[in-house]
């Protein structure tokens, strides 16, 4: 029977266990591709522990250039620091293989310089040029992903991974979306990727490792309504790229600014979600095939690889959120991993083109500059909140060796994920998860704990702590509207907390109110939602980048949405709204109010400026979301 | 030590089980039954997806 700690052959290379970190753009490069200390150091913890590393969508040529912080191997110069980096990968103890992308038309001008290219001049996003790429040009750009194979063999890197996926011209060729109206061989979209391999192997030999990622299927007609490529098409391509000598297959799915849902599975969706395309490309070929898609907890990588599901398990946010997820399994610690929500803010800050954060990992792209560094002059510490950044700033203030003691007036940890994790139809339980593994570690440390106490100065001038770190977080805004009548109102922090029986018609209004209609929905609930914008009031956290508003959409289609609506009365039946300056009555037993939260900061106001040493943090400052308040916490807590 | 309470309101619809990322669920007799609990990672999903809510996961 296989096991996770099986070694395997991918071509030639031998690879050590059944873990690999999947390609993951960091985005901590230099801006023109070029390979810094800081991503060097990120590479060298990671590399420790799983058996392959697969190093991310490294471009080709500038014209294939989408990220801003993005590497590149495109000229000979570029070859010194991806040297380093499968050095250091080396040295850590895997395998390395390179995955090499031009990005097409997902690239923007400002970035690389020119219009970018694509199968078609079709956009792929608003407002957007593209030129379409003439035969010759395609021969041009194959002929690059050729040398690029080269150099990355140069580099040391033990084998190469296409990127046929997500979107990358790869795909753009493979999907009957944009690859339209072309009269050359090219029209047939696998000709462009057959074409990439062919030229590798021109570059390279036969031997090396020449691997393709594919999303196996798009998404696009079950989502879009539209044609894309379909997994019919991929059970084709995976047996023809077998037969050219392909080494290995990497299956995953979804096209980003169109089903990106598929391409990075939020917290919304099951764990190993896309383990099915992984599983059916099996039966078709003998090469290795990688799975990929919310793999963070070892049961479900060890069950993956012990059913025969995959061959390797990859994993790009579970290591993002813990680095070390590889080596804890290995030496069996598999409880102490901290496990991947799927919050996606790590998508979202790619998308917006800055570097990778996480809120599992603060130290995330800095690993040295925000280490935890034992205090030279350890002070008693007051935590006063135990919620996500008090409980950040009491771990990292204890761990280095300040005397702390963390107050919580609820009877207990975890604050505002306590609710939003408990939606009772929607998914959003891995909220939890750091909420979890912070309780764990802060049971570990010499805290002291004091729930069911709420602080006030009396308690503070008793204790008379050195340091004060204000987390008291935020409360849930109250609405302005009239009740004339018998209709049961609720809030959303009451609902979720279990308090309130939903009749069969409800009513949801307010700013954050969009995963509450959701879940509801999902229960087949008549919902009613009332925004006050034109489209639906995507809350600060549910970001455009973090592939959360797709599936979301997608159930609050059953939603009746009343938009540019305000809410004006809760009546015997109902509630009364004007909705696009006209008043409207709507049918409804239950209203539940979800308008958004507002910081809680009195103490803060009281003690500041009267001789303590005070810090604050979290939505106390200003309510926003779980990357700020873990970041606030840690970053008090590292630097006190 | 994780412990999955199933209710008594249970009626055997399967959608636990056909959801349940490591198969620990099974439905015996129409009611569902945690048959693998060494494989569950309290991950809560078949507590979503119910349509009854009639699954609690325990963490202790």
């Amino acid at each position: 029977m296989v096991t996770i700690f099986d070694p395997i052959k991918i071509g030639n290379v031998e690879i050590k266990n059944r873990m690999a970190v999947a390609p993951t753009v960091k985005n901590l490069a230099e801006q023109n591709g070029f390979v810094n200390a800081r991503i060097l150091e990120n590479y060298s913890i990671e590399a420790d522990g799983p058996g392959l590393y697969i190093v991310s969508m490294t471009y080709t040529e500038e014209q294939g250039r989408v990220f801003k912080g993005q590497t590149g191997i495109y000229n000979d110069l570029a070859v010194f620091g991806m040297t380093e980096i499968a050095n250091r990968i080396h040295k850590a103890g895997a395998k390395t293989f390179l995955q090499l992308a031009h990005g097409g038309n997902l690239c923007s001008e400002g970035i690389m310089g020119e219009t970018p290219v694509g199968p078609s001049d079709i956009a792929q996003w608003p407002g957007q040029t593209v030129k379409a790429l003439s035969t010759e040009e395609v021969y041009k750009i194959a002929d690059n992903y050729g040398k690029a194979i080269a150099r990355a063999r140069e580099a040391g890197f033990d084998g190469v991974e296409l990127h046929a996926c997500h979107g990358s011209l790869i795909l753009q060729f493979l999907s009957k979306l944009q690859n339209k109206g072309r009269t050359d061989k090219f029209a047939e979209g696998k000709e462009f990727l057959y074409e990439c391999v062919r030229k590798g192997q021109e570059y390279c030999g036969k031997d090396f490792v020449i691997g393709v990622r594919m999303s196996c299927h798009e998404f696009m007609m079950e989502d879009k309504g539209v044609e894309g490529l379909d997994f019919k098409k991929t059970k084709e391509i995976v047996v023809e790229l077998e037969e050219m000598g392909v080494a290995y297959i990497h299956a995953s799915a979804g096209r980003i600014g169109h089903t990106p849902d598929h391409a990075f599975p939020p917290l919304y969706e099951p764990r190993g979600v896309n383990l099915i395309f992984a599983e059916e490309v099996k039966k078709l070929v003998k090469i290795p095939v990688i799975t990929v898609g919310r793999f963070q907890d070892a049961k479900i990588i060890k069950k993956a690889i012990r059913e025969g599901q995959a061959d390797i398990v990859a994993m790009c946010r579970p290591v993002i959120a813990d680095p070390h997820i590889a080596k804890k399994i290995c030496d069996g610690q598999d409880d102490k991993v901290r496990q991947c929500m799927g919050c996606n803010w790590c998508l979202e800050k790619l998308f917006n083109q800055v570097a990778v954060e996480c809120p599992m990992n603060p130290a995330y792209g800095w690993e040295k500059e925000y280490a935890l560094v034992p205090t030279e002059t350890p002070k008693t510490v007051m935590v006063i909140g135990g919620g996500l950044a008090g409980m950040q700033a009491a771990y990292a203030s204890s761990k280095r060796g300040h005397r702390v003691s963390l107050f919580e007036k609820s009877d207990s940890l975890g604050g505002q994920i306590k609710v939003a994790s408990r939606y009772p139809s929607l998914y959003t339980r891995e909220l939890w998860n750091l909420p979890r593994w912070l309780i764990k570690e802060i049971s570990r440390l010499p805290i002291d704990i004091h729930l069911n106490t709420e602080v006030n100065e009396e308690i503070i001038n008793t204790l008379n702590p050195e340091s004060i770190i204000i987390a008291t977080g935020a409360v849930e805004k109250k609405y302005d509207f009239k009740v004339s009548g018998k209709t049961k109102v609720s809030y959303l922090w009451d609902y979720l907390s279990g308090n309130v029986e939903v009749g069969k018609k409800v009513a949801v209004v307010g700013g954050e109110a969009v995963e509450a209609a959701a879940s509801l929905c999902n229960e087949g609930k008549a919902v009613t939602l009332i925004q006050s914008h034109a489209d639906y009031n995507w809350p600060l956290y549910i970001t455009g980048g973090g592939a959360r508003r797709e599936p979301l959409t997608r159930m609050l289609k059953k939603a009746d949405a009343k938009f540019n609506a305000e809410l004006k009365e809760v009546t015997d039946n109902g509630i009364k709204i004007v909705c696009n300056g006209k008043e409207e009555t709507i049918d409804c037993d239950t209203v539940i109010i979800a308008e958004g939260r507002e910081k809680v900061d009195e103490l803060y106001r009281k003690l500041v400026g009267k001789n303590r040493e005070l810090h604050i943090v979290g939505d106390a400052r200003d309510a926003r979301n779980i990357l700020a308040a873990s970041h606030e916490g840690y970053w008090v807590g590292r630097t006190i | 030590m994780i412990e999955i309470i199933i209710s008594d309101k249970c009626n055997g619809c399967g959608i636990c089980e056909k959801n349940c990322p490591t198969n620990v669920l099974e439905v015996i007799n129409k009611r569902s039954t945690p048959k693998n609990i060494e494989e569950c990672m309290a991950c809560r999903l078949c507590e979503v997806v119910c349509p009854l809510k009639g699954i609690v996961v325990l963490e202790k």
